[in-house]
């Protein structure tokens, strides 16, 4: 078999041309994702059971089912519907670009509220005692002690999140969205060369996720300054 | 003695505690006037550590009744928050904030729950810096300090919130034997100013030099209590003889 | 104990406690990747789901069938896990 590096050369720009919707996406998803993470999480904290009980399951359904059934059951699913064709959301709905973050968000909701909930349970008692001990109200022992220590204890678990939701953002694809991996499909449908094709799209992820590494190494190495015994030369 | 130096800023009557089905504090009665300085021991597992928890409600008592400085302590959150400013705790794991400066550390809860501006927190925790003898080290982070410098913070940090009432469970117990004198300096300056002190402490030379009373516990209830004198040239108790004798050994 | 007595005795029982629950994890991924085997055509649950909507045209009822079979795949797992964790912390408490 041969391999066809000038068809590389040539189709890697016109991959790259979906980098815009795979890192929007990404970037979308990832907020919407971390904005309802927090909310499950202080379901999940709050000690009322009638708050607790619903973000569990959610949890527990979004995470025990593959982001492909989730996509699938927004995109093709929903529309199903009268009632969903009516509402204010259909103009999202119709779109498959805002099905895929509609799910990817969902779906990763439901995981990073458990990473975070981690970063939560890892802070340390004494602290909170300490804090309670010095008069400090649950609100302020939350935001001056636990989440500032919970979000540098979460952030490699939330890193490798971050890199799951940009190997999901593949999946788009299979609803007709035009990311570099939609358009990888486009390709090799043409030009029947997926070997090529596929390894040079994998290679693309691969830089990718190596750039969020890098990224979230930085702001670890910046949130964690004080987990570091030797003073910092300055 | 005038009146303000007899007046009895901690009152416990019947107290009980459980864990559960198993009871950690039996009928505990004990009175703190405004200046006195307790020294708690007793075996481990004995409840010394769950009775001052009791004082600042860091655990609830299940019967009886707890008055601080006329306050009784109840489920009621505000009112516990301001029994909690009055009175200052010190742990035995330190429980610096590890992520804020020292001098964060110190300013947090004077300008979160005593309401005072940045520059007058900053003041306060300063001066008490120097009252531990450590302002060299306001910039720093807690893990860059030692355990002594530590705890020497710690100390200051529950100072700043100026309590009526210190409380310190075992403050030298994590520390390095070299250590353990520049923090039971800090305590015993404090105590010499006329602080209300009530200190869960092995450390029997501190005792004997800064105690108005010692209590003796053992399983949950106060064994003996007498002036350190007393407690510890003549102890009247046979479990108190036998911890006596274990701890002073060595 | 020589070495190979501290691996077989010590280090493996040791071992699998600590890996069982990211373990756990991994496995529960997998079976929702197979859902991706569907893209490529072959006859797994998606595929046979997408067959049956071209007939009934109900794509929600039957994406939601699919997603209640995954999640009872997961569910067998997580409890096969949870029993197992639970086995592996008796023989810890045992041991002491
Ligand atoms: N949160 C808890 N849950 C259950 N039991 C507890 C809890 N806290 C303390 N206990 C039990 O209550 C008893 C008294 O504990 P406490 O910590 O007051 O002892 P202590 O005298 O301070 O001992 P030490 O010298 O070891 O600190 C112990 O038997 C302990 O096991
Ligand atoms: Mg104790």
């Amino acid at each position: 078999m041969s391999f066809d590096l000038h068809l590389i050369v040539e189709s890697l720009p016109v991959m790259m041309m979906g980098l815009g919707i795979t890192i929007k996406l990404l970037i979308i998803s990832g907020v919407l994702g971390l904005v309802l993470a927090i909310f499950l999480l202080l379901m999940r904290i709050s000690g009322k059971w009638y708050l607790n009980f619903p973000a569990q399951m959610y949890i527990y359904v979004f995470r025990g089912t593959p982001i492909l059934v989730q996509i699938f059951i927004v995109y093709y699913g929903l529309p199903q519907f009268e009632v969903v064709r009516d509402s204010v959301f259909w103009p999202i709905l119709r779109e498959p670009t805002g099905c895929a973050i509609l799910a990817l968000s969902l779906n990763t909701g439901a995981y990073v509220s458990e990473i975070l909930r981690g970063g939560v349970l890892g802070v340390s008692k004494g602290l909170l005692e300490a804090g309670s001990a010095l008069g400090m109200s649950a609100y302020h022992k939350f935001v001056y002690i636990t989440a500032p220590i919970a979000t540098r204890l979460a952030l490699p678990a939330y890193s490798n999140d971050v890199i799951s939701l940009l190997k999901s953002t593949a999946l788009a694809s299979t609803i007709t969205i035009a990311d570099m991996t939609g358009i990888a499909r486009t390709i090799v449908a043409d030009t029947y060369a997926p070997y090529e094709i596929f390894i040079s799209l994998a290679i693309v992820y691969l830089i990718f996720t190596f750039g969020i590494q890098k990224l979230f190494g930085l702001i670890e190495r910046y949130l964690g300054r004080y987990t570091i015994r030797e003073q910092p030369h300055e | 003695m005038n009146d303000s130096t007899n007046k009895t800023l901690i009152t416990m009557e019947g107290v009980t505690k459980f864990f559960g089905p198993f009871q950690a504090l039996k009928n505990i009665n004990l009175k703190v006037r405004k200046g006195e300085k307790i020294v708690v021991c007793g075996p481990s597992g004995s409840g010394k550590s769950t009775l001052i928890r009791c004082i600042n409600r860091l655990e609830k008592h299940n019967e009886g009744q707890i008055l601080i400085d006329g306050k009784e302590l109840t489920d009621q959150v505000k009112d516990i928050n301001a029994v909690r400013r009055e009175v200052g705790m010190v742990f035995q794991s330190f429980n610096l904030f590890p992520h804020m400066t020292i001098l964060k550390n110190l300013m947090l809860a004077q300008q979160l729950v005593r309401k005072i501006s940045k520059t007058e927190a900053k003041d306060t925790a300063i001066k008490y810096l120097e009252r531990v003898k450590i302002p060299e080290q306001a910039e720093k982070y807690p893990i860059q300090l030692s355990g002594g410098q530590q705890q020497r913070v710690a100390i200051a940090r529950a100072l700043c919130m100026k309590p009526k009432i210190m409380l310190f469970d075992e403050p030298t117990s994590a520390l390095d034997p070299e250590m353990i004198n520049e923090v039971l300096e800090v305590m015993v300056d404090l105590a010499k100013e006329g602080m209300t002190m009530i200190c869960v402490t092995h450390e029997m030379g501190f005792a004997r030099s800064v105690a108005d009373r010692v209590i003796f516990m053992d399983m949950g209830e106060i064994i003996e209590e007498a002036p350190p004198k007393e407690f510890f040239n003549n102890p009247q108790n046979t479990r108190t003889r036998n911890f006596l004798s274990q701890i002073l050994s060595h | 104990m020589s070495d190979f007595q501290t691996f077989i005795y010590v280090r493996i029982p040791e071992m699998w406690r600590l890996a069982l629950p990211p373990f756990g994890n991994h496995m529960l991924s997998l079976i929702k990747d197979t859902a991706l085997i569907s893209i490529i055509g072959l006859n797994e649950t998606m595929f046979v789901a997408k067959q049956a909507i071209t007939v009934t045209g109900e794509p929600f009822t039957m994406y939601i069938v699919v997603g209640a079979i995954y999640l009872g795949f997961s569910t067998i797992v997580t409890l096969f896990v949870m029993g197992v964790e639970k086995f592996g912390e008796r023989t810890t408490v045992g041991a002491k």
